[in-house]
């Protein structure tokens, strides 16, 4: 149950196919047992076999949507070479996993104020002038704070990408409104980067590249999704402020 | 085009701001979050050279997917942290938001046009085949260094 759970759990972070495979792997063989892995979009199933290959268990580990955790994945990754190098019986190996899954994320106001910049940085290298920066930089700060404020309250992801891509994008066409910037079109086109699903595009492809075709198409459908409710967004917040781009 | 040696450094610099900021939001451990800057930066630095000299967009980005790899594997094997922890937040700077998102752009377009729907199809498609390639280009110079290490291991 220990090696489902650690599977299932890499699999909720945003671990690539191939990671996971490994990890369990590593562990599976540091344990002295055989683990055969098959990632699913939405569910993991593992089969295990004893040394002498007369037992054979199998699980299934189904998958949350915890967000995308790079810390959790490589706390993971490191905790499979521990178990490997310093032979960590499953109790302790159980201990460290949920230590792993409770460590807390960045603080959320920081998070806000770098996408914040992030996008504003976005704008420039699209050869934005100082002042669109400054209004992505603004729509930003509201468009993510939206995002934050949703999800913390568990409304659909889809909907919260096109409510925070709306508010942005609104609050973006204050180029136009108020004339301050020579690159009214670079604010807008900008202002709902933040919310392009990017890891979900990399991870997808990068399935893609190791083979496992089935987790690739998932997480590339989820990123067009998510994509998509971005996009109108975008157009709807175009649409009513009679804007076009 | 010309450039000058201050144009790549600000290209670098507001690169390694949005790849620091965007990668934020995957939650990587702290140890590691400057270093995914700093790769960010030179990766896209080496994007913005090459575009400089006239280089396709699609091999550009391969090259420099490749330099966000190598510079990555290393990153790894220092910080013991799996390389993707660094090269995916890295990245995020390249990835073709805009070419992803006019896709669905131009379908609106297509659909509410009354007159020559037609004329945005063209543009769908250019952003459809623009959007998968640079996103497949960059994974693959990402993976490739690992792919190498794979064969050499036999």
């Amino acid at each position: 149950m220990l090696l489902r759970d650690y599977a299932t759990l890499m699999l909720d972070s945003g671990a690539t196919a191939r990671r996971i495979e490994q990890s369990v792997r590593r562990i599976a063989t540091a344990w002295g047992i055989k683990a055969d892995i098959s990632i699913l979009p939405q569910r993991v199933l593992l089969a295990l076999w004893d040394r002498t290959e007369q037992h054979s268990y199998t699980c299934v580990g189904h998958k949350s949507s915890l967000g995308i955790n790079l810390g959790t994945v490589a706390r993971l990754n490191r905790l499979s070479y521990i178990i490997e190098e310093r032979h960590l019986n499953p109790a302790m190996a159980e201990s460290c996993m949920k230590r792993i899954a409770g460590m807390p994320g960045w603080d959320a106001r920081l998070v806000l104020l770098l996408v914040s910049c992030a996008n504003a940085s976005f704008c420039r290298l699209f050869g934005g002038d100082a002042s669109a920066m400054g209004i992505v930089f603004l729509a930003t700060l509201l468009g993510f704070h939206i995002k934050q404020r949703f999800l913390k309250h568990h409304i659909d992801p889809r909907l919260t990408t096109l409510f925070s891509a709306f508010s942005a994008a609104v609050t973006s066409t204050a180029g136009y409104v108020f004339g301050c910037t020579h690159t009214p079109e670079i604010a807008v086109g900008t202002s709902v980067l933040f919310l392009v699903p990017g890891i979900p595009f990399a991870n997808g492809a990068s399935d893609m590249l190791s083979r496992h075709y089935v987790c690739a198409l998932s997480r590339l459908t989820d990123a067009m999704v998510t994509t998509f409710c971005l996009s109108t967004g975008l157009c709807a917040a175009l649409y009513i402020t009679g804007f076009q781009w | 085009m010309s450039f000058t040696l201050s144009d790549i450094f600000l290209d670098g610099l507001f690169a390694s701001i949005a790849g620091i900021g965007f990668g934020i939001i995957s939650n990587p451990r702290p140890q590691v979050l400057w270093l995914c800057g700093v790769i960010a930066a030179l990766g896209h630095a080496v994007r913005f050279v090459l575009l400089a000299y006239s280089v396709p967009i699609v091999p550009a980005n391969f090259l420099s997917g490749l330099t966000i790899g190598i510079l990555s594997e290393a990153g790894a094997f220092w910080k013991k942290t799996p390389s993707e922890t660094l090269a995916f937040p890295a990245l995020l700077p390249m990835i073709p938001g805009m070419y992803a998102y006019g896709i669905f752009q131009n379908i609106f377009k297509v659909l509410s046009s009354t007159h020559a729907p037609g004329m945005y199809c063209d543009v769908l498609i250019y952003n459809l085949l623009m959007a998968l390639l640079v996103i497949l280009m960059l994974v693959s110079g990402v993976l490739f260094p690992k792919m190498l290490r794979g064969v050499k291991r036999g």
